[in-house]
């Protein structure tokens, strides 16, 4: 089952790059009844995402499981394939529904083998999804129809003035919770217990697939049912959604640094770097949406390599805490050590890696126009700490002496290091694709005047 | 052609029993009559659905005695729909349940048992097409009488017995009130065709007679739908019925009754001050409540049987609220409800061991019953709160947005019991017949659910 999903991911891949290359002649949008499938940039970005992520987690899956078993395998697929599903919905009730699908797949893979740290953590997480889906979501999408008539993804946006501005704002916070998949505190809590998940299952799809889907459906949100220009308007007297979002930056940075076990610290990263993500998308421009989207496939590609780091120590080493990490760990696979440090400097932004990239869009994003200072100095405090809770760990690899004897399960670590070697690569050599991802971008349509 | 349709529908049941009977010593052709008489029902009801579904209304007159004097049976679009209901889950209870009911009984005992259940949807389409009360309450038990028989039928279960003895009273208790109620009404207007009594009751003074009629009518009928506070014997009835008949009854019976209650609300009989905060009340105790008992609930059946309640609180709180299109909203509810109740009701019954593969099933009927997109039971919870949204009533749409939460939370904790319970690590890999009808039901829910998300937006 394994090879077979490694063959179509592979395809799948071989696709996606074609299609890239293609665009934007390959942009389409057409309705099946109720059901609509759209290819546009944002889309077309997240599902090349999602297929190199996906084929190079089934390489490394091939090392890491001893048996895989048809459960895992099933779910793992269907994930997926509801993710790309996702990133083609031509409107809101299309999203919805593969949104909602992601989650019931994904159920059994956090649940695993059913140990009760694992039910309990399955538990939450499928109660805070759904709840915040039924609570937040939900309504806001009978809103927005009620108020807009349709919940088609149009240029421009579909909101009227029939919409209050009361409303739109709104409906715009219950998107930006309802979402909880984007993890934004106080709606994270489903992540760091999400962890339990085998190395495989977290970074793909708790790393990758599931918060960047959260992060996808918001921004096709905010360009293709509110527009981006209104809600620039709504946003113009007091731009509260900065300071929802550096909130959760800050909360989430914080908790990193007190993270001592190694899984807890990559997930308090991600929920730091998925409320990052957001940062520039709150000045509502054509640039910040940009920013947004570098920012996701920048962090998706750091953060997956630093999982499949943590699971190789992990499965050879049994670590699963940073005070197990030592020098000697290092010394018996120096290149995960560097590809370790490698992806974490990439995630803190440090040039010329592809964190630094994102990032610096980033920051000139917040700097076009009307500049955001408290949006920079919340970005450059996020950076601080990342540095903090990346450069403890490092320095334990690098730096501090071997405290007894390691014997290692060097078994299937083959496949991993592949894995981790083709991660390590694209991290360093992002700015390669950047032209054709940066004209990608370029082609996405905020209004329907362009 | 239509009125060969209704003759059909009364005709085929009655002549399926009696040749069940004569047909005692023959198990197969039991089976084919049976069977043939549940797809002529089907294929009838197709017929009518089809021709009815413009909003054309067709009467039509027993011996051709005009009304009021003549019996008159009507085909509504709503009545097609619910005749469509009946016959479609009696086929597939049938199809379903017979392998079992084969090990469970002798030929002769099932030839009575196929003719008690003919029996029993025999009257329920005449509880579905009447236009007449006197009409209405002889079909109504026939209808009972059968399902009190069918009830006490379970080998599995000493209490099946007390059980039906216990719908017996309480049936009988609502069926007189219903007569009563009737004979109030007709003493008043001096005819039993429900809509000569409507034109009459229009030009009537004598209200308190009225309204005592209309009250005692409204009344039977909430206690077999079992309404709050009326409810009391639904959960000790049904929880002691064999497992061919629940999926049957807990699709359709309950739902039937409180189908031709909306129907006299809505054409105006119970028009009294009181009866939108009794509606009102009822409903916000039902959903409140059963949330809470499910909740606690270890027994799936007994989920299911409450979260059949709930849907009719639901449709309780449409009905006080008021709104557009309200009968197709109440009726898209109580239909996606029956859909995937039923479903769930066979995967569980039948002491059937849930499997891998057919716990897929069961999730997704599970999924349809929470309101998860592309299902059936999404659009007409979307439909409901957007009715609420238009009547500006936002504390009770915050409320049901929560309440569908709490249905989520309840059958995902009932889900993970019956997990354990069944130990899905079992495997087998043998394809029944019986999988294969409830696939073909999900199969109906997930593409009726993504053709229904045509019309997301409330008409």
């Amino acid at each position: 089952m394994m090879i077979f999903q490694t063959f179509c991911s592979a395809v799948v891949c071989m696709l996606c790059f074609v299609l890239s290359y293609a665009a934007p002649r390959v942009f389409f949008h057409v309705h099946f009844g109720g059901l609509s499938f759209q290819l546009e940039p944002v889309g077309l970005v997240f599902i090349n995402v999602l297929s190199i992520l996906w084929f190079i987690t089934n390489l490394y899956s091939l090392g890491y499981f001893k048996n895989v078993s048809k459960t895992y395998s099933a779910c793992t697929f269907a994930s997926i394939i509801s993710a790309m599903l996702l990133a083609l919905s031509g409107n809101l009730i299309t999203a919805f529904i593969f949104y909602e699908l992601l989650t019931i797949f994904t159920f059994p893979l956090v649940k695993g083998s059913g140990t009760e740290q694992e039910s309990k953590a399955a538990r939450k997480y499928i109660l805070i999804l759904m709840f915040c889906s039924f609570v937040l979501l939900l309504p806001a999408l009978v809103l927005v129809l009620h108020y807009c008539g349709t919940l088609d993804f149009v240029v421009g946006g579909v909101v009227g003035p029939n919409f209050p501005s009361v409303m739109i704002f709104l409906t715009f916070l219950m998107f930006l919770y309802g979402c909880s998949k984007i993890a934004l505190v106080p709606v994270h809590l489903w992540l760091p217990g999400a962890m339990v998940a085998p190395i495989p299952v977290s970074a793909l799809l708790h790393a990758v697939a599931v918060v960047k889907a959260g992060l996808f459906i918001f921004l096709k949100i905010c360009i293709y049912i509110y527009g981006i220009d209104c809600l620039s308007k709504i946003n113009s007297n007091f731009n509260c959604f900065v300071y929802l979002v550096g909130f959760s930056i800050l909360a989430a940075s914080y908790t990193a640094v007190r993270q001592t076990k190694l899984k807890g610290l990559l997930a308090y990263s991600t929920i730091n770097h998925m409320s990052l993500c957001l940062l520039p998308l709150s000045m509502f421009s054509a640039e910040g949406v940009k920013a947004a989207v570098l920012h996701m496939t920048t962090h998706a590609l750091g953060k997956i390599t630093l999982f499949f780091a943590a699971g190789y120590w992990e499965k050879v080493f049994s670590i699963k805490s940073i005070d197990q990490l030592n020098y000697g760990i290092f010394q018996n696979a120096k290149s995960v050590g560097y590809i370790f440090a490698i992806a974490a400097l990439s995630v803190i932004g440090i040039p010329p890696l592809a964190g630094f990239i994102s990032k610096a869009y980033m920051i000139y994003s917040l700097l076009l126009g009307e500049a955001n200072y408290i949006a920079l100095g919340i970005l450059l405090l996020s950076t601080l700490f990342g540095v903090h809770y990346f450069i403890k760990v490092i320095y334990r690899i690098f730096f501090v002496s071997t405290a007894g004897s390691i014997t290692p399960n060097k078994a299937g670590e083959s496949w991993m290091k592949l894995a981790m070697f083709i991660t390590c690569a694209l991290v360093i050599a992002y700015v390669v694709c950047l032209p054709r991802l940066l004209s990608i971008l370029d082609s996405i349509e905020f209004s329907s005047d362009q | 052609m239509l009125a060969a349709c209704v003759l059909l529908h009364v005709i085929a049941p009655v002549l399926g029993a009696l040749f069940n009977i004569f047909f005692r010593k023959f198990g197969r052709i039991q089976f084919c009559l049976t069977l043939i008489t549940l797809l002529s029902l089907v294929g009838g009801s197709v017929f009518a659905l089809f021709h009815t579904f413009d909003m054309a209304e067709y009467s039509y007159t027993f011996g051709g005695w005009t009304v009021p004097f003549g019996i008159e049976f009507k085909l509504t679009l709503w009545n097609s729909i619910f005749l469509l209901l009946i016959s479609a889950v009696a086929l597939l209870t049938f199809l379903y349940g017979y392998r079992h009911l084969t090990n469970e009984m002798s030929q002769f005992n099932r030839a009575l048992f196929n003719s008690l259940f003919l029996i029993c949807i025999l009257g329920l389409y005449g509880v579905v097409m009447t236009n007449d009360f006197f009409n209405l309450y002889v079909f109504l038990e026939l209808s009972s009488i059968a399902v009190y028989a069918l009830i006490s039928w379970n080998l599995r279960d000493k209490q099946a017995s007390s059980a039906a003895f216990y719908y017996l009273i309480a049936g009988s208790v609502a069926s007189v009130f219903f007569l009563i109620g009737v004979g109030y009404l007709y003493n008043i207007t001096g005819t039993l065709n429900i809509t000569h009594n409507l034109v009459k009751l229009k030009t009537i003074n004598n209200t308190k007679v009225v309204y005592l009629g209309s009250c005692l009518i409204a009344l039977g009928l909430l206690i077999k739908s079992a309404v709050f506070p009326m409810h009391g014997w639904i959960l000790k009835v049904y929880g002691h019925t064999n497992s061919f008949i629940l999926p049957f009854l807990s699709g359709t019976s309950n739902k039937i009754y409180f189908y031709v209650f909306v129907k006299l609300f809505l054409l105006g009989f119970f028009n009294f001050g009181f009866i939108h905060y009794f509606l009102f009340f009822s409903a916000i105790i039902m959903i409140v409540w059963f949330s809470i008992y499910a909740f606690k609930e270890q027994n799936m059946r007994v989920v299911l049987l409450l979260s059949s309640m709930i849907q009719i609180g639901y449709v309780l709180l449409l009905l006080a609220v008021g709104g557009e299109n309200l009968m197709l909203l109440i009726v898209s509810i109580l239909l996606s409800h029956s859909l995937a109740a039923v479903a769930l009701m066979m995967l569980i019954s039948n002491g059937t061991t849930l499997l891998p593969y057919n716990f897929i099933l069961f999730i997704i009927n599970a999924l349809s019953l929470v309101g998860f997109p592309a299902t059936l039971g999404f659009v007409p919870k979307l439909w409901l709160l957007q009715n609420l949204f238009d009547q500006h009533k936002f504390g009770l749409f915050g409320f049901i947005i929560f309440t569908f939460f709490l249905t989520f939370a309840y059958l995902f904790k009932s889900t993970q019991t019956l997990v354990v319970e069944n130990n899905l690590n079992s495997r087998r890999y043998i394809f029944s017949f019986e999988d294969a009808v409830v696939m073909f039901m999900t199969i109906f829910n997930i593409g009726m659910g993504i053709f229904a998300l045509n019309f997301v937006r409330l008409l």
